[in-house]
């Protein structure tokens, strides 16, 4: 009876194959292990991580610096005129808002006939008075008994529930009311009134605005306009008439349409709300501070919320490289030639439209700077796409958080300069002591900077940041911020008075100033170097190493030696010396014979692996117990088994290809040379295109080296990949196992049909 | 069909430059013992390697125990024993693993029958294959084969570096194997091994088969050959055209006869008649006879 036979595979041959490539396999296979294990030993002992840390320091400790210092001429900024508006702009700003108001309101009340019975009575003392009076001409009675009149009125007036602006304005009303009684006899009362009210208003505006463009008339007629409207709805006469002073406002101040509104209504309802408490400032029950004060306060911290953000979140926008010409104010320009006093001139215009970035000048190659502030502002004309949604509400998240830390050190500071004012202003001259702001300034970033350091490093607290775990001093890092704040206040200064002294307007020279005084060492490098920098600093160098160096190169090298002297061994060796003839003697077909020993290939190069993979293993446990503590993050056992998987597939597929090489020919040479060659070939090409490879970083790449990686299979094996922990990876190794799949195949195949001189 | 384990009929493997096989035609009973004989390069070995379907001839039907040789490996070799031309040794240890693992290949290998041999031949089975010399390789590989039992055995210059003492032990076992039934197809240089063993020879030149004759006659003992020296060219003139003369020598005036043993004193007779300088008797070989062959078929031109 015939033995049923296996006709896909003989162990006799594998034991063969085994037997007779067993000492190179074992060396081979020990080898590469033993280059795992130094190479991830010596990586163990290396502090790669630490090279990388300092980097990442830098960067972290100059964006540290550049927010310090932002912050210090921010708060200086800030200081100052939270201290202007307190002393000069608010009181100005109310006395004119109250005097519009109560001279709104009280016209409104005059045209509706409200004082009709106050001015009865006027009319009434005035007659008594001008008959009694003593005078030559009737104008001279007519002075007098105005006098006499304006005298009384007080008392008059008082029978009323009057504001002290209301009164003074009905007080000064009545003089003009007076005169025009006195001057035109024919005029019915309404016609007096209003035009009493016309006058008042032209001696007001003559007075307080004299350049000023804006007529009695058109006011009172703006005043007509508003009294109908209460008129209409009476009850609410308060807010009509804010709208109306908001509407008035904002085309007198139109740059700061956007803000008055909630500062007339913020003021105007405090002094309604409590109008003795608002003049004499205060401090009711509960409160630190005098209400007026509380007031502004209530008004910063909204301008803060509002206006602030608006800009400030600019800040926090994604960087981008800035490969144009751009002005200080982060406009991008071009040069126009132009013809100044018969002399011809290259003069910088700003480009402020989107169809005029044709116009743009290149920086140098290699030259462009990241963006600041005032260029993120004009991103899309710089780079011609602007930012998206999400990228602006992230931005705004992150300013929002930002300003919550920030703002309630500037309510501080407030509330610490309403109650003790004269340590902050000269007591003779009134004006602010540079000295104090700047020592406030450097306690309050000293404050913040507690808080905010650590977000730069990624760590909860300051006590963290220390030598043995950052690499650096977080308390000198915490007294830097007093340098960082003086120095950022010093350039603040200077470049704020040159730019105004330049001719610029206030706003725009506060920008400039304020950007050039938050630069720090980094803002300073092109891009180019800076990208670069950072790039080295954000790299998992012992990814790159063992992923790249140890798996890709110094451990397939071994292996694919060991495939092309083994493939070759396996057969065409074998058919070549004719010691093939035995095994094809025995009553075996090709086919059982050639799977067999393909079967083998795959197993040592299999086994090899796993002993490759388990030195890793051991060697990475090793290195940890030395104390390499940044393998556990760096090199973690998933991406050191991904890597292995990369390998293996590598090497399977190169393997198939020696093995169709040995498989066609019949000759060692041939089928070492085509085998082998294509194999180190693809080897070569790898290391070459590893320069210009994603993996390297961008400060050694040589990106036209990456053309090689277009002609290796090896680069299939996608580290970077890894790294990212993208799915690439996965879908690479198709191609590979596609390769091994087909080569061995064919091999097989073409062993089963061929001659053998044996 | 049944008695002829290997029908060849018209095959040709052209390798061109004169190489390979033209036309090739030939049967071979079983128990056959057939001789190859052939110049080198005439094709001997591609013969070999065709029957054992390691080549795929490009032209005409081949069956070894009817079967397609190079579709039909696995069932040919239950069938065939092969002693390779040019033997070399796979890496392995020693000669015994390498024993050891032929029988692990075919189940027909004989351990007992493989020691017999291993002693006969003398070989030593510890040294390592690839070191070996080329006598001990042969040795092991006529060991190998004949291990295995087989019905016909495809010997390529079987050989080939071995000893005369060991070319002496490896006819006796050609001889024990002929009497167990077996059949043979040895190629070999030599015509003195062909002589003895084999009953057929073939002879192949530029991959043709030139002469196929049956040569039992000329072992058995039933043939003399007689070499006629005449006294002058006149008596030797007279002679020449006898057809019993198988070779001249007209320079020194011989003939050469071949004489079966009953008709010698016949023979002899017949020289009464002439001036005989001498008469002797010749030692004969197969060699002479293919030579002599060759030239009735191709005359003076082919030397």
């Amino acid at each position: 009876m015939e033995k049923k036979r296996n006709n896909w595979f003989s162990f006799t041959i594998f034991k063969e194959s085994f037997k007779s490539n067993f000492i190179s396999l074992f060396i081979v296979g020990i080898g590469n292990a033993l280059i795992a294990l130094v190479v991830i030993l010596i990586l163990s002992t290396l502090s790669l991580n630490t090279t990388k840390q300092s980097m990442l320091n830098m960067f972290n400790t100059a964006n540290m610096e550049h927010t310090l210092k932002q912050s210090s001429a921010g708060a200086y900024i800030a200081f100052n005129g939270i201290i202007e508006a307190h002393e000069n702009v608010m009181p100005q700003a109310e006395n004119y808002l109250f005097t519009a108001y109560e001279g709104t309101s009280s016209a409104v009340d005059l045209l509706n006939g409200e004082y009709d019975t106050q001015l009865t009575l006027i009319n009434g003392v005035y007659d008594l008075a001008f008959s009694t009076a003593s005078g030559e001409t009737d104008d001279e009675k007519h002075e007098s008994a105005k006098e006499t009149t304006l005298g009384v009125i007080d008392t008059i007036l008082n029978l009323g529930s009057m504001s002290d602006l209301e009164r003074e304005f009905i007080g000064e009303f009545v003089g003009y009311y007076l005169d025009e009684n006195y001057e035109n006899d024919s005029l019915g009362k309404e016609e007096l009134i209003k035009n009493s009210l016309t006058e008042l208003v032209d001696s007001y505006i003559n007075q307080n605005f004299p350049d000023s463009t804006i007529t009695a008339e058109s006011i009172i007629s703006y005043i007509e306009l508003v009294q109908a409207d209460v008129n209409e709805d009476p009850d609410n006469k308060e807010t009509i008439i804010k709208d109306a002073l908001t509407n008035v406002f904002s085309l007198v101040f139109p740059e700061y349409k956007d803000i008055i509104s909630n500062v007339i209504f913020t003021l105007l309802d405090s002094y309604l709300a409590n109008t003795e408490a608002y003049t004499n400032n205060t401090i009711l029950e509960g409160e630190e501070i005098g209400y007026k004060d509380a007031t502004y306060l209530k008004i910063i911290e909204n301008l803060i919320d509002t206006v602030l953000l608006d800009n400030l979140y600019y800040e926090f926008l994604p960087d981008f490289e800035v490969k144009y010409v751009t002005n200080e104010l982060g406009e991008p320009i071009y040069y126009e030639e132009k013809v100044i006093d018969g002399i011809s001139q290259k003069v910088e215009v700003s480009i402020t439209n989107l169809e005029d970035r044709d116009k743009l000048v290149p920086v140098k190659e290699n030259m462009g700077l990241y963006s600041n502030f005032l260029e993120k502002m004009h991103k899309d004309l710089i780079t011609g796409e602007p930012y998206t949604e999400e990228e602006i509400t992230k931005a705004k998240e992150d300013a929002k958080e930002y300003l919550d830390i920030f703002s309630p050190q500037i309510t501080e500071f407030y509330k610490d300069f309403v109650l003790n004012k004269s340590n902050y202003l000269d007591e003779t001259t009134g004006e602010i002591k540079r000295e104090v702001i700047v020592s406030k300034i450097g306690d309050f970033v000293y404050k913040y900077a507690k808080d905010i350091i650590p977000t730069f490093f990624e760590v909860d607290s300051l006590e963290e940041i220390n030598k043995e775990n950052i690499g650096l001093d977080g308390k000198e890092l915490l007294n830097k911020a007093y340098d960082y704040s003086i120095s950022a206040i010093t350039v603040f200064e200077e470049e704020y008075k040159k730019e105004v002294d330049s001719g610029r307007n206030q706003i725009d020279s506060l920008l400039v100033a304020l950007n050039r005084a938050s630069t720090s060492l980094i803002d300073e490098l092109p891009a180019d170097i800076s990208f670069k920098l950072n790039d080295l600093a954000s790299r998992n160098l012992y990814g790159l190493v063992v992923g790249v160096i140890l798996f890709s190169i110094a451990g397939l090298l071994l292996p694919i030696v060991y495939t092309i002297l083994t493939a070759n061994s396996l057969v065409a060796q074998q058919v070549e010396t004719g010691s093939l003839a035995f095994t094809l003697s025995s009553p075996l077909k090709r086919k059982t014979i050639i799977v067999s020993k393909a079967v083998y290939l795959i197993f040592a190069i299999t086994s090899m692996y796993i002993v490759f993979f388990l030195f890793s293993l051991i060697s990475r446990e090793i290195g940890i117990a030395l104390g390499g503590v940044d393998f556990i993050e760096s090199l973690s056992v998933k991406d050191l088994s991904l890597y292995t998987i990369g390998s293996y597939c590598v090497s399977l597929a190169i393997s198939g290809i020696c093995f169709l090489s040995s498989s066609i020919f019949n000759k060692t040479k041939y089928a070492i040379g085509v085998g082998g060659g294509i194999s180190i070939f693809f080897l070569v090409s790898s290391i070459l295109g590893l320069f210009g490879s994603e993996v390297m970083p961008l400060a050694l790449r040589i990106d036209s080296m990456n053309f090689f990686n277009y002609l290796t299979i090896i680069r299939l094996f996608d580290v970077q990949s890894i790294l990212d922990g993208t799915s690439t990876f996965y879908y690479l190794l198709i191609p590979l196992l596609a390769i091994s799949v087909v080569t061995y195949l064919v091999g097989c195949v073409v062993f089963t049909k061929k001659d053998l001189p044996l | 069909m049944i008695e002829d384990v290997i029908v060849v009929k018209n095959i040709i493997k052209d390798y061109k430059n004169k190489r390979g096989l033209f036309d090739v035609s030939f049967n071979l009973k079983k128990g056959e013992f057939c001789g190859l004989i052939g110049e080198n390069g005439a094709g001997k070995s591609t013969l070999m390697r065709t029957l054992m379907g390691f080549i795929k001839p490009d032209k005409g039907n081949l069956f070894v125990n009817n079967f397609e040789p190079f579709n039909n490996q696995e069932k040919i070799k239950e069938f065939l024993g092969y002693v390779p031309g040019e033997i070399n040794y796979p890496d392995l240890k020693t000669g015994s693993d390498f024993l050891n693992l032929q029988a692990e290949y075919d189940s027909s290998f004989n351990k007992e029958k493989a020691n017999y041999f291993i002693n006969k031949l003398q070989l030593d089975i510890s040294a390592y294959p690839k070191r070996m010399s080329k006598g001990m390789k042969q040795k092991m590989a006529i060991v190998n084969a004949f291990a295995k039992d087989k019905e016909l055995y495809l010997l390529d210059e079987p050989t080939t570096g071995l000893d005369p003492l060991m070319r002496e032990a490896f006819i006796e076992i050609l001889e024990e194997e002929k009497k167990l039934g077996k059949g043979i197809l040895m190629s070999s240089n030599t015509f003195e091994e062909i002589e003895r063993v084999c009953d057929r020879v073939i002879y192949l030149s530029e991959g043709k088969i030139v002469i196929d004759i049956d040569i039992t006659h000329l072992k058995e003992d039933e043939i003399r050959v007689f070499k006629v020296t005449f006294e002058d060219k006149e008596e030797f003139s007279r002679e020449n055209f006898e057809s019993k003369c198988f070779k001249t020598n007209i320079a020194k005036n011989e003939l050469f006869y071949i004489v079966k043993k009953c008709d010698i004193n016949r023979f002899l007779k017949r020289f009464n008649n002439y001036k005989i300088k001498r008469i002797s008797e010749y030692d004969f070989s197969l060699k002479e006879y293919i030579e002599s062959k060759l030239r009735k078929e191709y005359g003076e031109e082919k030397k």
